[in-house]
């Protein structure tokens, strides 16, 4: 197919003219199917590995030794793990809006890449419920954030953003996982009708709950989808604004502004994009599956990159423009020592990542170039968490108390950790590129039939 | 012995140590008396032991002791409590035993707090002259002192255990020799002794060995004070200045307020014409002159940062101007005369009220200028009083030097050292050590097994203040006994008992030896009952009317001419002037091994875990040396290598070496940590030595520093305004933000604690600080964790700069927790971890803390510390030592100040039992109770006459960060000064 | 009564299918579904259902309830159960209980829709019936069939047959029970 890629542009459809139902169920099961575990998969499968182990040394290390062996403390408490956390839950949030905001819009070019975007919502939210236990003087104890009354008859503290905190990211990944699944299902169906093998036959089987794809049981299941499309999109901003709210309902200078919600939930779209990108590329070319996620997909989602990037950088001015409005000497002195002093380099780093090199994607001949495309969101994703960095431990350095100041330095366990929850993320997206569909095929199937009238829905009787 | 720190430390880090231990269980002599005492101790003591078992042994021992205390058979039975003596002990209600505690050889009257017979804290006797209830933060760490496990406590001979009857028989066949010789060859070195049953045992060894010669030694001495008194009176004599009746105060590098014997007493005194708001018009005003910044500096309303040379010729325009001496030393030219004249002027103005106070470090001359102007100024009688000297000046023998002497000429066959550690200490010009060795039989009775007991035959440990029976003379000659807390653990003895061993009791008493000492004296005296005469003497901490007598005398008429004659010290012109000072906490070394001493941040540069070498701005920029380099300072063909640090206020072309570090042998906190100063010191120049050169090698050095940024940035954390501006309008720094809020606020019916601190009254000196550590069982967590911001002390004593680098003004602000009501630090805990209780505490609940840390972060007063490892667990200091009323923290939970709630609710309930309200003052925190000046007030601001209510309704009165709504509990009086109108604001820059 | 379990007709184009369910609706059939691998419009208008009203009510049913107790948790425990000072704060903070109240509210809703969904389907059923049709498993790949149980009143096989192969079916048979 690849030579044939050529008639297929940027603006040209979501699909290729060429496929039906037939063709699409057919490539897309044989991935996970017949099609022998390729070497690359090995190679990125095995690096991944190597990270998750990290990251389960690094959490043993923690929970024995004690955050101690993390670079925190007083004035900064808070160092990499609540970055972290921001940052993953922040890519989570660009899946979840992808494959929510423009399924109720109805852009049919989403039905290439909400699944990817799902699966990656899944695991970096896992990577995020994490941290935040991890970083706990008592780790052991987390479950006391859990609404009941516990020792002594304490409830927990519902004013604090960290239970707001606590309850969002609950509540957000188990609801991931049921609109991750529910879309899973007749796929899982069509995985089970192609298997030859009698394990995948059980697996996919057992997955697919029984689906038998009746007109009565696709009707309740779109009323299902489409509701709670509707709840994801508006729940996935309330997370990531309630994230904000750690900061903005705090009393620290730095922290103390009703411009972060918005702020951070930018942010989290941005990397989102970038996220699905840099693992989109790749993997329709490891795939060959141009024909089904065409570059008019990438053009797209690269589009809204840029716009979300400028959005973005319009935060970062009134970020600016906020502490001298004011005139709170401390925040402006935070924010000066956020740009030129102790933190600069990451100040102007995150700048150079997440607005200045991005400005490229005004020109259509890198938005078509897959390596520049992919370094770009690359670029993003790091400078997303530079920018998460900075904000947390600035802020933090230089508050009210300039005899309290103190800085902050990541230690080895500290870069463990982050490193080592990429490895874990990534390794669930490897494992699932075996065992799934990489596009939901089922959506495919409606694109084809929307776009060719009924008569596309002929197979080529094989 | 090696003179290479490292390897001496890795020969006595582990084996060592363990050998000694494995030996000291050993030896049948202590299982047998382990046995008698301690059946456990014994099981424990014959497996093998390694470090953790050792600190549990210790500990074990330890508890069992402080629990045998209760038992009549181990009490001493004469000891009397403080006031009224209970029945029996009460369990949690605590008592006090009056003593003392002695540095330099001048006491200062403490009360130790016991609960359940194990003495736990120090506070202040306020019956005692030098110390009127307060502590200094030595006397505070005194008591981790007592329970440090790694106190010495066996006699070791040669370095090896030894039984004590082996020493005991060494002793008696010595003293057939010796007296037989009428006691030829037998030498006696002590620090400066004012304990009158010591005198008078020294008076006994004389008569029995009429040769003995008695060397008297200090490695930091007030010789120079007492020279300049000989010089000025023509007499020995010491002076007792009166802070509360000086108008006007010249402090010439002055220890008043921290070091010099009664300096408690003084501060109190200053303190109380300080407080603007109390003292208005009548508030003092200080001036100081200094080459190295002190705490009388940073008090001072103008200051002057002077190179020694310079002191002295200022002191002359001084004098000359106020007609203490010839009138054309008023007219020498030099810098800063106008300064100076002002000071002149203000000074004559204040005659009759005005007081002049010299430091120790300075020219026994500039002692004697002292002398004289304050004659000039009508001082005598009014605001300085003389009295004949509190510690006699040794007859015969002499220095250390002459010890030496004698020594390396063969004279001393027998050295008994009282003093403390003279091998570490000893001028560096003097080879102390060496001849030390050619001494037959050297016997020294020390507390730690330190640089001389490793140089001498016999090491007999010494009792703890708090172990033994003595009695100690104050600054103003007053008596205080002291008797012991806790039995001594191992093989202790007091200095008292090692003389008797030599007068031939074989089986020392100190108890005995004190009382009959005492016996004798009421005899003298005819006090008639003697019995409730040494209870009186017991309980009151001090023994009635034996403060020296004040005698009237004047200054040699000649004086004027004398000191024209001399001139100020010869000094090079090259090269840097090196000031050897005292550490604040550590002293001369003798501290080292105290945890929460070295932890404490130094008051000026904010360091702990360290010493280094203190240079001003501007002379660090001419040698383009900058914070954390490390220098080569050769003086004299001496070397030593130190980290530079640069001291605002510092003078120009001096460097200050702080002494008491680079331990190489005490217990494993102290050794090792920073470099030592008395290598470059030697007899010729004590406190002063020029011709320093300083060489920067590479490499740069990690401080351990308690405050980063020493500047407020304009921010209003504290408010400062002048006395002038304070009496035209009293509220002009009293000003609120306004106190809306969106929500009702909350009622606080009943109770409702609160604190004020008065800025004009702190002087930085820490007691506090140390205070709460001991009160509040702060861990020490060691240097790594204080360099990575960890360190746990609840309360803080902040120290701002104001006004130029090179003569910038100072503030100590003390930071405990504000106790807001609308706590920032609660509304963010999401496990109610940290909440409000009815009397508007901010209480932490720790085992129900998580560690999210979100509290800290929210806090604007960053007064919250978190346990990010375990550190109360890895504190060596015995379980039994940590206060029994206050929790012990474990890892993961975060912690701060409560306002002492275990004092508080120690009140309610006595309060409660007794049916009746809590009583003003009934309730003291800890901070409050050590403070010299009375800076921290608490108490029910529900009250209105409580004297919380009352420092509250000052218009100096201000709440730290008020803008942001969360109302705190503590508040502050803004600091005053008191300004010369003559000279302008020092914040805008010298005038001179 | 009979032995097996319907009549089932194989098509090729959604069309077809359609037609076939619109044919069957007017004449009255209660029993019978048409089974294909995507969600197509045309067939969705062809069979009438209320699954997804029902299924949206639920939901809605939910969210109501979600909220409700969402707030009602935390105001039973911060006002009635452990009423104390934090912060100076009313107990009644009623902005800040408003989050976690949202967030318990989409938790109800997705679930509560899933599960009715399940339900709706009668679901998860590992076996159906159906499944034993002949080439049934290209249902969920790119074939659509038109089933009618035997239990429909007014099952006639010769009907069905003509029906089907009208709209030419590609094969017509028995699913047995």
């Amino acid at each position: 197919m690849p030579e044939r890629a050529a008639e297929l542009g940027y603006d040209g459809p979501v699909i290729g003219p060429e496929q039906d139902f037939s063709s699409v169920s057919a490539t897309l099961s044989d991935l996970v199917l017949e099609r022998p575990t390729p070497r690359w998969w090995y190679v990125g499968a095995g690096i991944s590995a190597a990270g998750l182990i990290l990251f389960v040394i690094a959490c043993v290390w923690t929970f024995v030794g004690g955050v101690g062996v993390w670079g925190v403390n007083i004035p900064v408490a808070w160092g990499f793990a609540l970055a972290n956390y921001v940052w993953w839950i922040g890519i989570a949030s660009g899946g979840t809006f992808i494959s929510s905001l423009f399924y109720l819009i109805g852009s049919d070019w989403r039905n290439g890449v909400n699944r990817t975007a799902e699966t990656m919502t899944l695991f970096a939210a896992a990577a995020a419920g994490m941290m935040p236990i991890l970083h706990l003087g008592r780790q052991g104890l987390f479950y006391w954030l859990f609404p009941y009354s516990t020792v002594m008859g304490v409830w927990p503290q519902f004013l604090s953003p960290l239970l707001w905190d606590f309850f969002a990211l609950l509540c957000y990944i188990l609801n991931s996982i049921v609109f991750w699944y529910i879309g899973l299902v007749p796929d899982c169906a069509t995985l089970r009708d192609r298997a030859t093998k009698r394990w995948q036959q059980i697996f996919y089987g057992i997955l697919a709950l029984g689906w038998r794809g009746s007109a009565r049981d696709w009707h309740g299941y779109k009323a299902t989808y489409l509701v709670m499309a509707g709840i994801m999109a508006p729940m996935v901003v309330s997370v990531h604004s309630i994230v904000g709210l750690d900061f903005a309902a705090g009393l620290i200078g730095g922290w103390h502004s009703t411009q972060w919600p918005p702020y951070f939930f930018i942010g989290a779209l941005y990397s989102g994009w970038a996220v699905v990108l840099a693992l989109m590329i790749p993997l329709r070319r490891f795939y060959s599956l141009e024909r089904i996620v065409t570059e008019r997909h990438l053009d797209v989602i690269a589009k809204l990159m840029l716009a979300t990037g400028l959005m973005l950088a319009y935060c970062y001015l009134l970020e600016a423009m906020e502490p001298f409005y004011t005139g709170d000497p401390t925040k402006v002195t935070e924010y000066l020592g956020s740009v030129f002093g102790h933190y600069g380099a990451t100040f102007w780093a995150r700048n150079t990542l997440n607005i200045f090199v991005p400005q490229l994607l005004w020109l259509p001949l890198v938005r078509r170039n897959k390596i520049a495309l992919e370094l770009i969101s690359i670029g993003i994703v790091a400078g997303m968490w530079i920018e998460r960095y900075n904000f947390v431990v600035s802020a933090l350095a230089q508050d009210y108390m300039p005899s309290k100041w103190g800085w902050f330095g990541g230690t080895f366990w500290d870069w463990a950790i982050l490193i080592g929850s990429a490895g874990m993320a990534m390794f669930g997206f490897f494992a699932f590129i075996r065992l799934l569909p990489v596009v939901s095929m089922f959506e495919i199937r409606e694109i084809i039939h929307k776009r060719r009238g009924s008569e596309a829905s002929k197979g080529n009787r094989a | 012995m090696t003179d290479d720190p490292d390897k001496s430390r890795r020969e006595r880090r582990g084996p060592i140590f363990w050998r000694r231990i494995e030996e000291l269980a050993d030896s049948p002599d202590f299982l047998e008396r382990a046995r008698r005492e301690f059946p456990s101790f014994a099981a424990l003591a014959e497996r093998s032991v390694d470090r953790r078992r050792f600190l549990q042994l210790t500990a074990a021992s330890m508890a069992l002791m402080g629990l045998a205390a209760c038992g009549a058979e181990v009490v001493p039975r004469d000891r009397q409590p403080y006031v009224a003596q209970p029945p029996g002990i009460v369990p949690g209600r605590s008592r006090y035993f009056a003593t003392a505690t002695a540095l330099q050889g001048y006491g200062t009257g403490v009360l130790v707090k016991h609960e359940m017979g194990r003495p736990l804290k120090i506070e202040g006797n306020p019956d005692h002259p030098a110390s009127l209830g307060a502590t200094s933060a030595i006397g505070q760490a005194s008591i981790l002192e007592l329970y440090n496990p790694f106190r010495a406590d066996t006699v070791t001979r040669d370095g090896a255990i030894a039984p004590w009857s082996a020493f005991t028989t060494a002793v008696i066949e010595r003293r057939r020799a010796l007296l037989a010789s009428r006691g030829r060859g037998l030498a006696l070195l002590t620090g400066t002794v004012t304990s009158p049953t010591l005198l008078a045992q020294i008076g006994e060894l004389r008569r029995e060995y009429p040769a003995l010669t008695w060397y008297q030694w200090e490695a930091i001495d007030r010789g120079r004070t007492h020279a300049g008194a000989q010089l000025a009176y023509g007499r020995a004599l010491d002076l007792v200045p009166d802070f509360a009746a000086a108008d006007v105060i010249l402090a010439v590098e002055s220890d008043f307020l921290e070091s010099a014997p009664g300096h408690l007493r003084f501060a109190r005194e200053f303190a109380s014409r300080r407080r603007a708001a109390e003292v208005k018009e009548r508030m003092s005003r200080l001036y100081a002159l200094e080459s190295t910044p002190t705490l009388a500096g940073a008090k001072a309303d103008h200051r002057l940062a002077l190179a020694p040379p310079a002191i002295a010729a200022a002191m002359r325009r001084l004098a000359g101007s106020v007609g203490a001496g010839p009138s054309e030393w008023a007219r020498a030219a030099g810098p800063h005369a106008q300064t100076l004249d002002a000071i002149a002027a203000d000074l004559r103005r204040a005659k009759g009220r005005a007081l002049v106070h010299v430091g120790a470090s300075q020219e026994a001359s500039v002692h004697a200028l002292g002398a004289a102007i304050n004659h000039a100024l009508g001082a005598h009688g009014q605001t300085l009083a003389m009295i004949d000297p509190v510690a006699p000046p040794p007859q015969d023998g002499g220095s250390l030097s002459d010890l030496t002497d004698a020594m390396s000429r063969g004279q001393v066959d027998t050295l008994i050292i009282l003093a403390d550690n003279p091998v570490y200490g000893a001028a560096a010009d003097l080879d102390f050590t060496r001849a030390l060795r050619t001494v037959p039989l050297s016997i020294y009775l020390g507390e730690y097994a330190d640089e001389t007991a490793e140089a001498v035959h016999w090491h007999v440990p010494r009792t703890h203040e708090y172990e033994a029976w003595s009695d100690v003379r104050a600054f103003d000659g007053t008596i205080s006994i002291q008797q012991p807390q806790m039995l001594p653990r191992g093989e202790r003895h007091s200095a008292h008992e090692l003389l008797a061993l030599f007068s031939g009791q074989i089986t020392p008493d100190g108890r005995a030896i004190v009382q009959e000492y005492w016996q004798a004296r009421a005899r003298d005296a005819a006090v008639g009952n003697f019995d409730a005469y040494w209870t009186d003497a017991l309980r009151a901490g001090i023994v009635r009317d034996t403060a020296a007598r004040r005698i009237d005398i004047q200054p040699r008429a000649d004086l004027a001419r004398t000191l024209e004659s001399l001139d100020g010290a010869a000094t090079r012109a090259d090269g840097l002037t090196v000031l050897f000072r005292p550490d604040s906490y550590l002293w001369d070394g003798r501290f080292a091994d105290n945890g929460w001493l070295q932890e404490m941040g130094r008051p000026l540069t904010r360091l702990t875990w360290d010493n280094a070498a203190l240079l001003s701005p501007r002379t660090a920029r001419r040698l383009g040396l900058e914070t954390a380099d490390v220098v080569e300072i050769r003086l004299d063909g001496r070397l030593a290598r130190a980290p530079v640090w640069v001291l605002p206020g510092q003078a120009d072309d001096c460097v200050t070496l702080p002494l008491g570090y680079g331990r190489r042998r005490t217990g494993p906190v102290g050794e090792g940590v920073g470099f030592n100063a008395f290598e470059l010191r030697t007899r010729a120049s004590p406190w002063h030595a020029s011709g320093a050169i300083l060489r920067k090698l590479d490499g740069r050095h990690e401080f351990a520093v308690i405050q980063h940024e020493g500047r407020t940035l304009g921010r209003d954390l504290v408010r400062e305004g002048s006395l002038a501006g304070f009496l035209k309008n009293p509220r002009f720094l009293g000003y609120a933000p306004s106190r809306e809020s969106l929500y009702p606020s909350h009622p606080y019916p009943g109770i409702a604690w609160a604190m004020s601190i008065n800025l004009d009254a702190c002087i930085g000196c820490h007691a506090c600080v140390t205070a709460c550590q001991a009160e509040n069982n702060s861990p020490v967590v060691g240097r790594t964790e204080v360099s990575r911001n960890r360190e746990m002390h609840w309360l803080r004593i902040d120290r701002y700069y104001e006004g130029p680098l090179e003569s910038p003004e100072l503030v100590f602000q003390p930071v405990p927790c504000m106790q807001c009501e609308n706590a920032p630090c609660e509304v963010v805990c999401p496990v109610h971890a940290t909440v409000h209780d009815s009397q508007g505490v901010n209480v932490m609940v720790y085992n129900r803390c998580v560690g999210t840390r979100f509290c800290s972060n929210n806090c604007p007063y960053k007064v919250r510390h978190f346990n990010f490892f375990d550190y109360s667990a890895s504190d060596p200091r015995p379980r039994e030592s940590w206060n029994p009323e206050v929790t012990v923290r474990a890892r993961g939970v975060m912690e701060k100040c409560t306002y002492c709630v275990q004092r508080t609710r120690t009140a309610m309930i006595i309060a409660d039992r007794e049916n009746r309200g809590i009583r003003d003052g009934e309730v003291v925190t800890a901070c409050q109770q050590a403070c010299p000046t009375q800076a921290i007030v608490f108490g029910d601001q529900n009250d209105r006459h409580s004297a919380v209510s009352r420092r509250k309704a000052s218009p100096l009165d201000y709440a730290m960060l008020g803008e942001l709504n969360t109302r705190p509990r503590t508040t502050y009086e803004a600091l005053i000064r008191n300004r010369n109108p003559a000279l302008g604001d020092p914040a805008e820059g010298e005038h001179a | 009564m009979t032995g097996f379990y319907g009549l089932i007709g194989e098509f090729r184009t959604s069309g077809e299918a359609a037609a076939v369910a619109r044919e069957l609706h007017e004449a009255g059939f209660a029993r019978w579904d048409v089974y294909g691998p995507a969600p197509l419009e045309d067939i969705e208008r062809a069979t009438p259902t209320r699954r997804g009203i029902v299924i949206t009510a639920i939901m809605f049913a939910a969210a109501i309830v979600g909220a409700c107790w969402g707030y009602f948790l935390q105001y039973w425990d911060a006002v009635i159960d452990f009423p104390i000072n934090v912060g100076g704060r009313p107990l009644n903070g009623w902005p800040g209980f408003i989050p976690s109240a949202w967030e318990i509210c989409a938790l109800f809703t997705v679930y509560c829709g899933f599960f009715a969904f399940l339900a709706t389907c009668r679901l998860p059923r590992l076996h159906q019936p159906i499944f034993a049709a002949p080439n049934f498993e290209r249902a969920t790949q790119d074939r659509f069939f038109v089933c009618v149980e035997a239990a429909d009143a007014r099952y006639d096989a010769v009907r069905l047959r003509e029906i089907f192969a009208r709209h030419d079916a590609v094969a017509t048979s028995e699913v047995p029970a």
